[in-house]
Order: C-alpha cells, then structure tokens, then sequence
C-alpha cells in the first residue's frame, strides 16, 4: 500500500513545471494555436479549389475570406509583441 | 451592402469601384505600416532608451494596420448599420473583461507558494515591491510572515 501511495505521489505535477519558461509556454501556445488556424484555412482553401467559385459560392467565399483574415488580423499583433518587443 | 450592380463584376463583389486596385492600395499601406514598425529599431527612431515608447508606437501601428483590414479586406466597411449592434456591445465587453483582470493580475503572486515564487518569471525584487504594495493596500504592516517558510532546498 505505501509503495502504491509512493506511484501516486510520483504521477503528481508539481504547481510549477520544472524548467518551465513562462515566456516559452506563452510563445509557443500564441504562435501553435495560430499556427492551427492558418493549417485549417489552407485546408479549406484546398477544399475550395475543387469547387466551382460562382454566384452560388460567394457566401462560402465571404466567410472563408473573414476567417483568413482573422489569422491575418491575429499576426498583425503576434508579430510585433512576440518578435519586436 | 451596397448594389453598384457592376455585371463585370463577376466575383459577386458588388462593392468596390476601383475593383482590385483599392485591395493594392491597402495591401501598400499595410507594408508601409510594416516598415514603421521596424523603423523603431532604426538608428533614426529617438526613443531608443525608453522602450515603452516604441511599443506604444508598435501597438498603434497594428491597431491601424488591423483597422485596414477590418474595413477592406473583411469588408466592414461596406456593411450596413447593423455592424454597430454587433461592434459596440462587443467592445464594452472586451473592455469590461480586461478591467476585470486587473485586479487578477496586478495580485497574482499574493497567494504564490514558496515554490512557485521561486520558480516566477518576475524578479524577486520587483515581487518583494509588489508584496509591499498589497500590504500596504491590506493595511498590515507587521514584517512579512512567508519569511519563514522560505524555500528549503
């Protein structure tokens, strides 16, 4: 029972990650949720170029075009907090 | 939206009468913007010993670049007045939120354990003035009790 108690202990993270960056943790969660929305707009895109882009479509492309500009909008403010601060 | 009802037009864009020479306009101006920003890490920009000023300049710029693209690329521009029933509750809200935070941030080492105040970004100086500054806020004044359980490896 008290090396059971012992395995558990062990599982259990310590409140701060050892080696643990603040500033690295924040880098890479700013720019790997970014970098998940420009992967699923390319993807989109790709869906995209298969289709026929007529009159038919221009809401899809209206809303495709918002969402890549929201990406677009995101790094606008990632770039210079991240890389010119 | 506004209906120019241009039958050239054939991307079902019915705004815009200088079709993608306006979008060249804003792409231009967007570099441009670009370009001052780096502009705060020329030897020209005089505010080189005060960093926050470059970053406010940094941040205007973006707000002015994210401006362009809201109003042109995303179309903002060219909507009806319902963007202002979307836009402005939204806002206050953002505003609201980030006020509500303050007080998280601004007391956010106040309950750190000794591992974890070991382990902060933040210098432990500029903690010790923070922790001073809560105190005073909490009116104790006595010396500082987490002296004591400092951390012991």
């Amino acid at each position: 029972v008290e090396h059971v108690r012992e395995m558990i202990e062990s599982f259990k993270l310590p409140i701060v990650i050892p080696g643990g960056n603040m500033w690295a943790s924040t880098y890479f969660t700013l720019t790997g949720f970014h970098a998940v929305h420009v992967a699923v707009g390319l993807l989109v895109f790709a869906i995209m170029l298969t289709m026929t882009l007529d009159v038919r479509r221009a809401g899809a492309i209206e809303n495709i075009g918002l969402y890549w500009h929201f990406v677009d909008l995101v790094w606008i403010f990632l770039f210079p907090l991240l890389y010119l601060f | 939206m506004h209906d120019h009802s241009h039958s050239a037009d054939a991307h079902g864009h019915a705004h815009g009468d200088q079709g993608i020479a306006k979008y060249i306009y804003v792409f231009l101006a967007l570099c441009v913007l670009t370009g001052a920003s780096f502009f705060t890490y020329s030897s020209a920009w005089p505010w080189h010993d005060q960093p926050q000023v470059g970053r406010t300049f940094m941040m205007a710029v973006s707000c002015t670049k994210a401006m362009l693209v809201i109003l042109f690329f995303m179309h903002l521009k060219y909507e009806a007045d319902w963007k202002y029933v979307l836009t402005i509750p939204a806002s206050i809200m953002s505003v609201l939120l980030i006020m509500a935070l303050v007080p998280d941030v601004g007391l956010r080492m106040r309950m750190y354990s000794p591992e974890r105040r070991e382990h902060a970004a933040q210098s432990p100086d500029r903690y010790k003035k923070l922790q001073e500054q809560v105190r005073q806020l909490e009116g104790v004044h006595e010396a500082p009790a987490e002296e004591s359980h400092a951390p012991a490896h």
